[in-house]
């Protein structure tokens, strides 16, 4: 891949992602507003969560691609059970379970990041919304969201992981939120 | 270059699919209407159903392309009538999925700019959600799969549905 088609892909995935803060916006507008207060209130303890959830995730994929990489062979061999057995646990249901794990973690993981983005997008928006009105508030934060992770290395390094970070605690805590029962009155 | 051309030719498809999205849209304003409806009242439903189908389509072509390729193959009456049985099941698929499309992309396009015409909602909508569905990874194998269930679960409530008739005004004479 040349410098040039290296930047071309570059430029289209930045548009792409874009698009997608704002479909999102537009498609889960009640959820994305939910997860935007969480944010909004709570900047300290959303990426506490976030960091503590995402290290979870990381550390179970890296587990998981440990397990997967492990010489099986010579344990179940050791075991003296007949051949078929040895297939189908060996070769078929143990690497299925683990290579199923693997992608549900990893898409879950990408996804509660995402619609966490896409609230972080509109928080933004709202932002710059007040300062100039003729500005569209999701198009103006999700331009500013995926142009800022895309600086280098301030960007790379620092934002896009605290990016991350907080949207996927703040996502965490919106959905696994507990719900107030109302006091009784006596 | 060949990278380069890759993705002119992935830009180009994505805007003669907006096109698409805009004809079907004029063509066919009241599957649209009902399946934008669908999308609106029932999303959890609609994506469901299309999740069902869109798996049960891929079970049967997985199960056919066993058969066909591991069992020594059936003769070849019976892979004709397999095959056309399969693509059968994605028109069947894909028929109800236009509609849904049209629909969530004139909502989307709608909820962008609400005074817009309905076939500039379509294109703008469109436009979204085609750049969406494009984002490298998080666009290819988690919105796209989602997106496409959605739409043909909704396309599928709205042909199946039960029709309710009106309730009959009954006159007392009395």
């Amino acid at each position: 891949m040349t410098m040039f088609e290296s930047f071309l892909y570059m430029f289209f995935s930045g548009i792409s992602s874009i698009a997608l803060l704002i479909v999102l916006n537009l498609l889960l507008p009640v959820k994305v507003e939910r997860i935007q207060k969480k944010l909004e209130g709570h900047y300290i303890r959303s990426f506490v969560i976030g960091l503590i959830g995402l290290g979870l995730s990381f550390a179970i994929l890296l587990l998981l691609y440990y397990i997967f990489n492990l010489p099986l062979n010579e344990f179940i061999a050791g075991q003296r059970r007949p051949i078929t057995n040895i297939i189908v646990f060996e070769q078929l249901l143990i690497p299925g379970i683990l290579i199923l794990l693997f992608i549900v973690i990893t898409i879950c993981t990408i996804a509660i990041s995402t619609i966490g983005l896409a609230a972080l997008a509109n928080c933004l928006g709202q932002r710059i919304e007040k300062a100039r009105k003729s500005l569209n508030p999701i198009l103006s934060g999700a331009t500013l969201v995926v142009l800022s992770g895309l600086a280098p290395f301030l960007g790379w390094f620092v934002f896009a992981p605290v990016a991350l970070c907080l949207s996927f605690g703040s996502t965490v805590q919106a959905f696994f939120q507990r719900k107030a029962t109302p006091r009784t009155l006596e | 270059m060949k990278d380069t051309i890759s993705i002119l030719y992935i830009l180009f498809g994505g805007m003669t699919f907006l096109a698409l999205l805009g004809t079907f849209g004029l063509f066919l304003p009241k599957p649209v209407e009902r399946a934008r409806q669908k999308l609106e009242t029932a999303p959890k439903r609609s994506f469901l159903v299309g999740m069902v189908n869109v798996v049960f389509w891929f079970v049967v072509l997985f199960i056919w392309f066993v058969w066909t390729q591991y069992n020594g193959g059936p003769n070849m009456m019976v892979y004709l009538i397999g095959s056309a049985l399969v693509v059968l099941l994605l028109i069947g698929l894909i028929l109800p999925g236009i509609p849904g499309l049209v629909a969530l992309a004139g909502l989307t396009g709608a909820r962008w700019n609400a005074s817009a015409s309905i076939l500039g909602q379509d294109l703008r909508g469109g436009l979204l959600l085609v750049l969406a569905c494009l984002t490298p990874y998080v666009g290819w194998f988690i919105f796209t799969p989602i997106l496409l269930s959605i739409a043909i679960g909704a396309g599928l409530l709205t042909f199946f549905q039960h029709k309710v008739p009106p309730p009959r005004v009954e006159e007392k004479n009395s």
